[in-house]
């Protein structure tokens, strides 16, 4: 029990995918002009993300690995993702039409999502286990959808403020970011 | 129509699929040998670092790591000219960004000969300089973070900006190298036979905690305490010319991420005569292997209350690890005080 | 000859992936604390690009338009997985210090951007220079990031000791959050410049398919 709540602090707070790690920049800066459309584009990952991993997972250690096709890896895991997120778009589309108008409308951003393939390849390097590898997932996407968030809520206030010129548009949202990342900072104490 | 449509699609996304497949299977299979190759030269280079006169590197497998998330990859014993220099072991363990792996050597007299970092994944320039040949801890002397391990005695100290050099903003990623140097050392130096790296080895004796008795027999009635997840490995009684003077026991129980046990001893008036901690698997709970934390219980009632911070100082470096030791030497002093007053040894 | 020094420059500065389009960023900050890590980065991700834009520009009348989209990603992956191999086999140090970014690579915006933004409507040669074009684009920007960073971080450059050893490195400019200031910094001099070269006309609208929703909101276009 102790591991798994290590691995979700670390995963959620300490080592921030965003924040720290650098990885779903893109979607961080493209989908946080506005509060609702980034807890939307959030959940989405989350959602797929924690699906992707329980897919990934039993590939890579029941098909690739006792059969020698590690290289195959990164193909097979995007091409999974891929078409794990047409699946979940048809789906939702076809029985749950109101969750597919709250969240569909991000599924094709996401399988160029880093975040997700990023995740399911930590975990094989990590060597997580199965439940591991659920809780890392987990952890990581609501990392993401707090960054996404904090974010969010700054643009807010900074549409109304006065931001020297050259520091208009995307400068000053990295400059932000970066200010966000240095409270984050302080994370890294919380695991000995 | 639309059927054949759909059928023709998939089989050109087939076609793609399996030249891409197995292009790749080609790449592999010439790249593998590279890769490998390069790794055992990796091993070899890294081997020779370590024990820079061994001949030679005979595979043993007698070394065993003693914790699960360590692991041994693989053992050698270096041969020198007369008979084997020493043990160098391929470890990998946990860090920051991912598994770290490491080759340690320990000569034959107990002073670790070296550290290679071969693998860490940790953030570049920072956890990353564990690995880099110009990164130095200590910029007058030119040594490098792995490098200050070489010369180490298993028995000084192991403990991070203390005993060991951080790497500037890696405190995580030196714990978890120092962590895997010295379990490397414990499990060697048990292959070797040289007197422990902890002092606690040395001696589980009930006598050494109960000095006033002449005599020290195994209890037939051991000990039994009411405190949960403390258990009471086995019990001995102290007697002087005839008469009880004192009890010990060797108790065990949970601790901050590992367990903990101890020797405790108590005089018939209940005040502890010695303490020893004998073992403590904590992943940061070395420091309270040193005998000047165990002395500190010498001499206090154990009817009183003992607390880490108000009459118990903490060993440095490991706060919760000494609370869980503290805690269990109360609970087995109590027990001790219990079975003294109730007569049952 | 003209129009593909044209398409190459086009990458390199008028649509620079980093700077103008904002995209690929995720793998330009994490790696760029060191100017080697940087450049090994930039070299693994244009052979990726030249490679597949080569690739599906070569074969571009035999990709259905209904599926050209699991095809890139299956030509993408192939690359990646093959560069990934051969620096594992021949710069393993760079190749370790840059973990999960290599992989990550098949999904660089830049990498699907352009393939499906461009080389599969032109012709070989145009394909083949705007790789290049956008490749040395994306490498220069994070050798600009890595140099300050190293600079300022560690006091080096390539390994190198530059500044005074009584220079104290600050470790901030190698911390995330000084990735996030170099790169914002950066970027406000690149429009500062930008905005005075246009000299008030308004630059065109930048927008890219794989980080944002296009404007009408719909799914089916994105």
């Amino acid at each position: 029990m102790t591991d798994l709540i290590k691995i979700f602090v670390a995963a959620f707070l300490i080592n921030n995918i965003i924040l720290m790690r650098f990885i779903a920049l893109c979607s961080y800066i493209g989908m946080t002009s506005d509060v609702g459309q980034s807890v939307g584009m959030g959940l989405a990952v989350t959602f797929v993300t924690v699906m992707a991993s329980a897919v990934t997972w039993p590939i890579y250690y029941w098909i690739l690995k006792p059969n020698g096709l590690e290289f195959l890896e990164i193909l097979v895991f995007i091409v999974v993702i891929a078409a794990l997120v047409q699946l979940v778009e048809f789906y939702l589309k076809k029985s749950v039409p109101t969750l597919y108008h709250a969240m569909g409308i991000y599924l094709p951003l996401i399988t160029t999502n880093c975040a997700i393939l990023a995740v399911t390849f930590d975990q094989i390097t990590s060597n997580y286990n199965f439940v591991q590898s659920i809780v890392f997932a987990v952890a990581v996407s609501l990392g993401y959808l707090l960054a996404m968030l904090l974010l969010a809520g700054v643009r807010q206030r900074l549409k109304n403020s006065l931001i020297p010129a050259f520091m208009m548009d995307t400068p000053i949202l990295y400059l932000t970011t970066s200010i966000i990342a240095v409270a984050f900072m302080g994370f890294a104490g919380l695991i000995k | 129509m639309k059927r054949w449509q759909m059928i023709k699609l998939g089989l050109i996304l087939a076609v793609y699929t399996i030249v891409g497949c197995v292009g790749l299977a080609f790449v592999y299979n010439s790249t593998s040998k590279t890769i490998a190759q390069r790794q055992e030269a990796d091993l070899q280079a890294g081997l020779r670092e370590v024990f820079p006169k061994a001949t030679g590197f005979t595979p043993t497998d007698t070394v065993k790591s003693a914790s699960p998330t360590i692991v041994f990859d693989a053992a050698y014993t270096a041969n020198g000219p007369s008979g084997s220099l020493g043990i160098a072991v391929k470890v990998h363990g946990p860090s920051y960004g991912g598994p770290t792996t490491l080759i340690v050597g320990v000569s034959t007299d107990g002073t670790i000969t070296g550290v290679k970092v071969l693998e860490n994944k940790d953030t570049p320039g920072l956890g990353a300089n564990a690995a880099s040949p110009t990164y130095y801890v200590d910029k007058a002397s030119k040594t490098t973070f792995p490098g200050q391990f070489a010369g180490k005695k298993l028995t000084d100290g192991f403990v991070v900006k203390q005993d060991v050099i951080a790497i500037t903003s890696a405190t995580i990623t030196s714990r978890s190298i120092t962590n895997l140097v010295q379990a490397v050392g414990k499990a060697a130096s048990e292959v070797l036979g040289i007197g422990g790296s902890s002092p606690s080895t040395s001696s589980q004796d009930p006598r050494a905690v109960l000095p006033t008795a002449d005599t020290v027999r195994t209890s037939s009635k051991p000990a039994t305490s009411s405190v949960p997840g403390v258990s009471i490995l086995e019990t001995s009684v102290g007697t002087k010319a005839g008469t009880i003077v004192g009890a010990s026991a060797k108790a065990k129980a949970r601790s901050y991420d590992g367990d903990v046990t101890v020797l405790v001893g108590v005089s018939t008036d209940g005040t502890i005569l010695g303490v020893q901690i004998l073992e403590c698997t904590d992943s940061q709970g070395s420091p309270i292997l040193a005998p000047e934390f165990a002395q500190q219980f010498v001499g206090k009632k154990a009817n009183a209350p003992l607390e880490v911070g108000t009459n118990i100082d903490a060993a440095s470096g490991a706060t919760s690890s000494s609370r869980g030791a503290t805690a269990l030497v109360k609970a087995t002093a109590d027990a001790l005080v219990k079975a003294l007053v109730g007569g049952g040894l | 000859m003209k129009r593909l020094f044209g398409v190459f420059v086009n990458g390199l500065i008028v649509e620079n992936p980093l700077f103008i389009i904002m995209i690929g960023l995720c793998s330009s900050m994490a790696v760029t604390t060191t100017v080697a890590n940087g450049i090994g980065m930039g070299v693994a991700l244009t052979f990726v690009l030249l490679m597949s834009e080569f690739i599906i520009s070569l074969f571009r009348n035999l990709i259905p338009d209904s599926i050209r989209m699991p095809i890139f990603l299956i030509v993408i992956a192939a690359f990646t997985t093959i560069m990934d191999l051969e620096m594992q086999a021949y710069f393993p140090v760079l190749s370790k210090s840059m973990g999960v970014f290599i992989p990550l690579v098949v999904v660089n915006c830049i990498v699907m951007g352009r393939v499906e933004a461009f080389s599969s409507k032109q012709p070989v040669l145009d394909a083949v220079f705007d790789g290049f074009g956008m490749g040395i684009g994306y490498t220069w920007v994070l050798i600009a990031l890595a140099v300050v960073r190293e600079l300022l971080g560690n006091g080096t450059l390539l390994g190198r000791q530059i500044m005074p050893l009584s220079f104290t490195p600050m470790i901030f400019f190698i911390l995330p959050p000084g990735g996030f200031l170099v790169f914002a910094l950066w970027m406000a001099a690149s429009n500062d410049l930008r905005r005075r070269l246009l000299a008030g006309r308004k630059p065109e609208p930048t927008q890219d398919s794989c980080c944002t929703l296009p404007d009408n909101g719909s799914a089916e276009k994105a």
